[in-house]
């Protein structure tokens, strides 16, 4: 008879324990976060060494061992596969949110209905975001002025630029994060691409990010720069000299192990007879074998062979008598080849159907990566799936900087793929013949369980597509695509953004002005005759005079009649140069961002309380209450760690985010810029994703939900079977199987 | 790595690191190392490890590092950055490890700034550095006229005293200049070509005086083929008509295990197993025939040559090289022209061979070397001769810095004024223009006056304290006020008008140059007096690049490579913000 897991005694969890806990791991990130976060230094017995500010590296390093926090983790895990950012702000808002659920329950009733509590709180939660959080975010996005640009490309440049800037600056210095973006911007070519295209080309170069750039470690930052075309980690100058430019270089894709060529593959030997002839051919096979296939190459006209397998030196020897030029580059570079011109690769050397596996490219130039040599081509435009192609080189004084540099790229550039969403608008769709599947947000945005992790609601952010406000169909979400449209491949014919115009009333085609058509419905926008975002300089409760306090006089006059001589906060947008001249001139639709700086948090309140203002709802205005003060958590970080005096008070924050909150309120998006000043919108110059955001706050919520319903923690031990059972699972620990071997036999026989 | 068998141990995690007081001993110790290993006067640092390993005896950077294990993390990020650095330009680890560590260490005790605006001073104040080092403007760097060779000896000693460890008197220093300068005239090419390797082959020779060795055209190969103890003899080798000697270069096996046989099982005869033997052996042999065909008259193999092939060779009267190793075959393919063969079972192509003006057998320092010569060729050997294995290896050190200090001066003929010189001048510079610009950066950077002037006041002295350590014990150090240069002053001088000093340490500005009572201490120099006095001068921003006046000696010249220089200092302020942005540290035990 085998035993079954014995139970041993379970921890309780108590909601105290469960804010200790959050409050730890938030502990360790808040200071990361920003564009003045500190950074943490990561160290391995091994002697290796690593500086960074992202959130997740410095959790899953700390190897938690109790099961909540880990469970906390797994669920911030899977919420940065899909989104790759976020993870400082879910550890805050988590954070926020228990220590306000702790209170709640604390103040609203005694120790032994505590429990009762937390069941309720978690039922009321679960209703709050099955039901009103879909409500309360088509509020938000009336509030909100996304810009994303629709035809004008200055727009949807500057836009773009604003987004990688935002990411860049919470892991890179200003002066260089403003230099990676311009270059980051020449490497995407946004200002020759359309969006679609560029959204197309952003999800190969985040799938190939390693082929897409190389790293110089020994060269200050200034010196990174990008190359058009694709750089062959080899040097083809005394094959390929005389061509550079010319447009007709045969490149053919090789992956054979020259070793393995001629071995016979049963095992049995080979007998031999005494002829010398025999043995000579035996003894030259191999060579013949490569010499009948140079000849066979040289037929279709190919000049250099990339192979993916290190050759012997005889291998390298008889090309080079052949005319032939054999490089050898990672299995990754041709892979990332063979994808990008569509071309097959050979492995083996018999093989036929050579001329599908040969490509043309014209050689660009030849230049220095560090100490080597490096030929880019350009594959021709027949050959490959993108017009342009383009590499980047990053540069950094130490290994350690350009390891963050990198990082901090392919964040931003993974940032700018979340925020962008195909214009349907547009006739041309790329086809593509990629091997790649889709990116992760396009893949989360089907509703899909196909996110790394589990798919315990507890430890995913997965929700169907019924039951998720966010993922809804086109028809009526435009924000996110239905699980039926293939927004990589999209056609002419669907388009959700306007279909959505037909359908949905409370979200806007991409001709008209969302905010100004809001004007007209929303009645808890007082302004409802000006547009919020287009209002003068009169009427914006930001653009006062100079000799008033603005966080005074929002208080007691109404900031329609003030008539603005001079914005103190305008002002600084005449001294400080990053933020002159860069005001959108109309509203944007293909990027989907929301300004930085506490803004999102800022609407989103807003949103909840405007909702809650209303009859019907005021009863689960208690829920109100926690949500925003989980919003609060992570402006008042950035607060304490923007403001240039060294102890930032509690109440200066709590002045300007009330501050905030009324010029939300009153149709002006404002929130935080890098000094820990209250700026609006139209003088940030930070953007972000704002889908993610709101993923954020859903995946929070489903998480807490979760560990509401957690009463206790028990450890399983491992089950002892017995001899001869058959039945029962694992293995038996050695030290205790003996012993306990007459326990059980006393017990059981 | 973590063990399979057991779950993954927590991190350790360590937070407000720089205010603990054993991180802030640890790094104090280690500036204190790197501070008195720098300069002609620094102290010989002797690291053995716990168990009696082999005891490394220097005050190079690159040795120095690489002798020690660092448990801090901390320190171990500092030392990795500054290993980079050199990987890059092979000198100045020191300096970038000292300056790095004085920067965190002044910015710590920099109570009343926090540590987010000391590194935003830090960076605006490294770009106003690097911007005046490399400018037109600096009043600091000096043009080097590549054509007057003393001044290339100065430049090349320079490097070359900064060791102690090697031995190096004035005698043995001068003429140690000389032959790295021959060395590295010897390799510039006249036309620009490209070259596998820096043309300049290293050999050492131990338990012998410094002043023995030489610099020999072309290239030295070890030969024990013939004895050493009947000194050089004459050696018969194939020419061409043209008296020239080809050469051929195999990177393969000769033994007969070549790869690019089929690597099947066979059964067969034993007489058959025997032939197919020798059906390899044959091809090698025939291969050596084609040699002595193509009048071959060297055969030079970077690995093993089978016995018989060898006897065969010597029958034909093709001298032979065995177990060449990897280093010398890119030196043969600069030499000779030559392409590597990579199969001997077939003939290669006859391009593939090289040529050479003459191969001769040379006796160094009882061994046997063949000496490969070609008339225009940019290959020289430089023959290292050291008592002790620790000076011979702290020479090979320095003598690559030196070579590479060259290539770069070549490249762009600027450096900069040595001996502490440079550091003193840009710490006033920026006291300077910090004084003058002090509205604007306060503005810019949000900062009161006070903060600014003492993140400044860290940063500046920072440069000073890297300036002193290269003084030594006996000596002060005191500043001009119209250069700002570092002057040495003995110890017990209160007045300048007592000093004997007749040039700054550089040796740029001498007595003749300016009036010598104008020099003061450099220590105390917080005073407003000096500061008012001295500061508001505004010659020495304008005077620009300083030219080789007559006053100038150029044997007391004392030069530093200007990208070197420039390298360490933006490695060393980086890496200062890096570890001062740090607040904690968590250490993966598993």
């Amino acid at each position: 008879m085998c035993e079954g897991p014995r139970h041993l005694e379970g921890q309780q969890l108590s909601l105290r324990l469960l804010v200790t806990i959050s409050q730890s791991l938030a502990g360790l990130v808040q200071g990361m976060l920003g564009p003045c976060g500190q950074q943490t230094l990561l160290s391995t017995h091994t002697g290796r060494v690593l500086v960074t500010r992202d959130g997740l590296t410095v959790l899953s390093s700390l190897h938690l061992s109790h099961p909540v926090a880990r469970c906390m983790t797994d669920s911030l895990r899977s919420h940065h596969a899909v989104h790759g950012d976020g993870s400082k702000t879910f550890i805050l808002y988590l954070a926020q949110l228990l220590k306000a659920i702790d209170y709640h329950v604390t103040m609203e009733g005694n120790g032994h209905c505590a429990s009762f509590s937390r069941l309720k709180l978690s039922l009321e939660l679960n209703k709050f975001l099955h039901t009103d959080f879909e409500q309360i975010t088509k509020l938000f996005f009336k509030k909100l002025n996304t810009h994303s640009t629709g035809g004008d490309k200055d727009d949807f440049v500057w836009e773009a630029k604003a987004v990688m800037l935002t990411s860049l600056h919470t892991c890179l210095q200003r002066p260089l994060a403003e230099f990676m973006a311009e270059l980051l911007s020449a490497f995407l070519h946004l200002d020759q691409q359309k969006p679609s295209s560029c959204n197309i080309q952003l999800s190969h170069m985040l799938q190939h990010f390693d082929m897409y750039h190389s790293k110089v470690c020994t060269q200050p930052q200034q010196r990174s720069r990008v190359c058009q075309g694709v750089v062959l980690e080899t040097d083809l100058q005394p094959f390929l000299h005389s061509q550079t430019g010319a447009k007709n270089n045969s490149f053919a894709l090789m992956d054979i192990e020259f070793d393995d060529e001629g071995k016979q593959r049963d095992g049995n030997a080979v007998f031999i007879k005494a002829t010398s002839g025999k043995l000579t051919d035996l003894l030259s096979y191999k060579r013949n074998l490569l010499k009948r296939f140079l000849s066979r190459v040289k037929v279709v006209g190919v000049q250099v062979v990339i192979s993916a397998e290190t050759a012997p030196q005889y291998v390298t020897a008889l090309c080079q008598e052949e005319g032939i030029s054999l490089q050898c580059l990672s299995r990754e570079k041709v892979s990332f080849l063979r994808d990008l011109t569509g071309v097959n690769v050979l492995t083996e050397l018999n093989q036929g159907g050579l001329e599908k596996c040969v490509f043309t490219a014209t050689v660009c130039s030849f230049i220095h990566i560090g100490n080597k040599v490096c030929t880019v081509i350009q594959p021709n435009e027949k050959c490959c799936v993108f017009s342009n192609v383009n590499h980047i080189v990053l540069c950094a004084p130490t290994e350690g900087v350009c390891d963050q540099l990198c990082q901090s790229v392919y964040k931003a550039l993974k940032t700018l793929s979340l925020c962008l969403q195909s214009d349907a608008v547009e006739s041309n769709s790329v086809s593509v013949h990629l091997n790649s599947s889709l990116p992760r947000w396009q893949e989360y945005g089907k509703g899909t369980s196909a996110m790394i992790g589990t798919t315990d609601s507890i430890s995913s952010g997965n929700k169907s597509a019924e039951t998720d406000p966010v993922n809804k169909s086109a028809e009526t979400d435009p924000v996110n695509k239905s699980a039926e449209t293939d927004p990589v491949n999209k056609s002419a014919e669907t388009d959700p953004v306007n279909k959505s115009a037909e359908t949905d009333p409370v979200n806007k085609s991409a001709e008209t002005d969302p905010v100004n058509k809001s004007a007209e419905t929303d009645p808890v926008n007082k302004s409802a005759e000006t547009d919020p975002v287009n209002k003068s300089a009169e009427t914006d409760p930001v653009n006062k005079s100079a000799e008033t306090d603005p966080v005074d006089k929002s208080a007691e006059t109404d900031p329609v009649d003030k008539s603005a001589e001079t914005d103190p906060v305008d002002k600084s947008a005449e001294t400080d140069p990053a933020n002159k001249d860069k005001l959108p001139t109309r509203p944007a639709k293909v990027l989907h961002t929301v300004k930085s700086g506490g803004a999102f948090e800022a609407v989103l309140s807003t949103a909840i309380t405007d909702f809650y203002a209303s009859e019907h709802a005021q009863q689960r205005r208690g829920i109100s209450t926690l949500i925003q003060k989980m919003l609060a958590a992570v402006p008042k970080t950035l607060h304490s760690s923007l403001s240039s005096s060294q102890h930032a008070e509690k109440r200066q924050f709590t002045e300007k985010w009330t501050t905030i909150l009324s010029m939300v309120h009153r149709g002006c998006v404002a929130g935080l810029d890098q000094h820990g000043e209250m700026c609006s919108s139209r003088q940030s110059v930070r953007a972000e994703p704002v889908d993610s955001k709101v993923c954020l706050v859903k995946n929070v919520l489903q998480l807490v939900i979760q560990l509401l319903r957690v009463e206790a923690v028990v450890p399983v031990k491992s089950v002892k079977r017995l001899p001869g059972s058959g039945c029962g699972p694992s293995s038996v620990s050695e030290s205790e199987s003996n012993k306990e071997d007459e326990n059980v036999t006393d017990e059981f026989g | 790595m973590g063990s399979r068998q057991e779950a993954a141990q927590e991190s350790h995690i360590q937070r407000q690191t720089l205010d603990d007081p054993e991180l802030r001993a640890a790094l104090k110790a280690f500036n204190e190392l790197l501070s008195t290993s720098m300069g002609p006067h620094g102290r010989i640092q002797s690291i053995q490890n716990g168990v009696g390993g082999p005891i490394t005896m220097t005050t190079s950077s690159s040795r120095l590092l690489s002798a020690m294990s660092f448990s801090r993390p901390c320190l171990r990020l500092i030392v990795s950055s500054v290993q980079g650095h050199l990987r890059n330009h092979h000198d100045g680890g020191v300096l970038a490890g000292s300056l790095c560590l004085h920067l965190v260490l002044n910015a710590v005790e920099v109570e009343s700034v926090g540590r987010k605006c000391v590194r935003e001073v830090y960076e605006v104040l490294l770009k106003l550095i690097d911007e005046y080092l490399t400018s037109d403007d600096c009043a600091v760097s000096v043009t080097v006229d590549t054509s007057k060779v003393k001044v290339m000896l100065s430049f090349v000693r320079s490097i070359l005293a900064s060791k102690p460890v090697c031995g190096l008197r004035l005698a043995s220093a001068n003429y140690l200049a000389q032959l790295v300068l021959k060395a590295f005239l010897n390799s510039v090419p006249d036309v620009s070509s490209s070259f596998l390797t820096d043309r300049v082959f290293n050999l050492q020779f131990d338990k012998k005086d410094i002043t023995s060795s030489e610099v020999m055209e072309g290239l030295l190969l070890e030969w024990p083929e013939k004895s050493a103890a009947l000194g050089a003899q004459e050696l018969p080798v194939i020419q061409e008509s043209s008296k020239n000697v080809r050469v051929a270069l195999v990177t393969v096996s000769m033994s007969g295990d070549a790869e690019e046989f089929l690597t099947n099982q066979m059964e067969a005869q034993p007489q058959v197993v025997q032939s197919a033997a020798d059906l390899v052996l044959k091809k090698m042999l025939a291969f050596c025939d084609w040699l002595h065909e193509k009048r071959v008259g060297i055969l030079l193999c970077q690995k093993v040559i089978h016995p018989k092939v060898k006897s065969y060779l010597r029958q034909k009267g093709i001298v032979f090289v065995e177990r060449l190793g990897i280093q010398p075959v890119a030196y043969i393919q600069d030499l000779t022209g030559s392409r590597p063969i990579s199969s001997v079972i077939v003939p290669p192509p006859e391009s593939a061979l090289g040529q050479l003006n003459s191969v001769t057998h040379r006796v160094v320092h009882n061994k046997g070397f063949l000496h490969l010569q070609k008339s225009n060729s940019y290959v020289c050997t430089l023959l290292l001769c050291g008592a002790v294995d620790e000076q011979l290896a702290e020479l090979k050190s320095v003598v690559h810095s030196a070579l590479k200090g060259l290539y770069s001066t070549l490249q762009r003929p600027v450096a900069l004024c040595g001996g502490g010189c440079w550091q003193i001048h840009l710490a006033s510079y920026v006291r300077r223009v910090v004084l003058e610009r002090e509205d604007e950066l306060c503005s810019q950077l949000r900062v009161t006056r006070a903060q600014l002037a003492a993140a400044t006041n860290a940063f500046a002295s920072s440069f000073e304290s890297t300036a002193l350590s290269l003084l030594s014990p006996s000596l002060r150090a005191w500043v001009d006020p119209q250069h700002c240069h570092m002057w040495h002053v003995p110890e017990g001088v209160d007045v300048a008008a007592e000093t004997t000093a007749f040039s700054c340490a550089c040796g740029m500005v001498t007595d003749a140059d300016i009036d010598t009572s104008t020099l003061q201490p450099l220590l105390g120099r917080e005073n407003s007096v000096w500061r008012d006095g001295f500061l508001k001068r505004d010659d020495f921003v304008k005077t620009g690049c300083l030219g080789m006046k007559e006053s100038v000696n150029p044997d007391w010249l004392v030069l530093d490579t200007l990208d070197c220089v420039v390298a360490a200092v933006q490695t060393a302020a980086m890496t200062a913000n890096t570890v001062l942005s740090i607040t904690q540290y968590i250490h993966d035990v598993n």
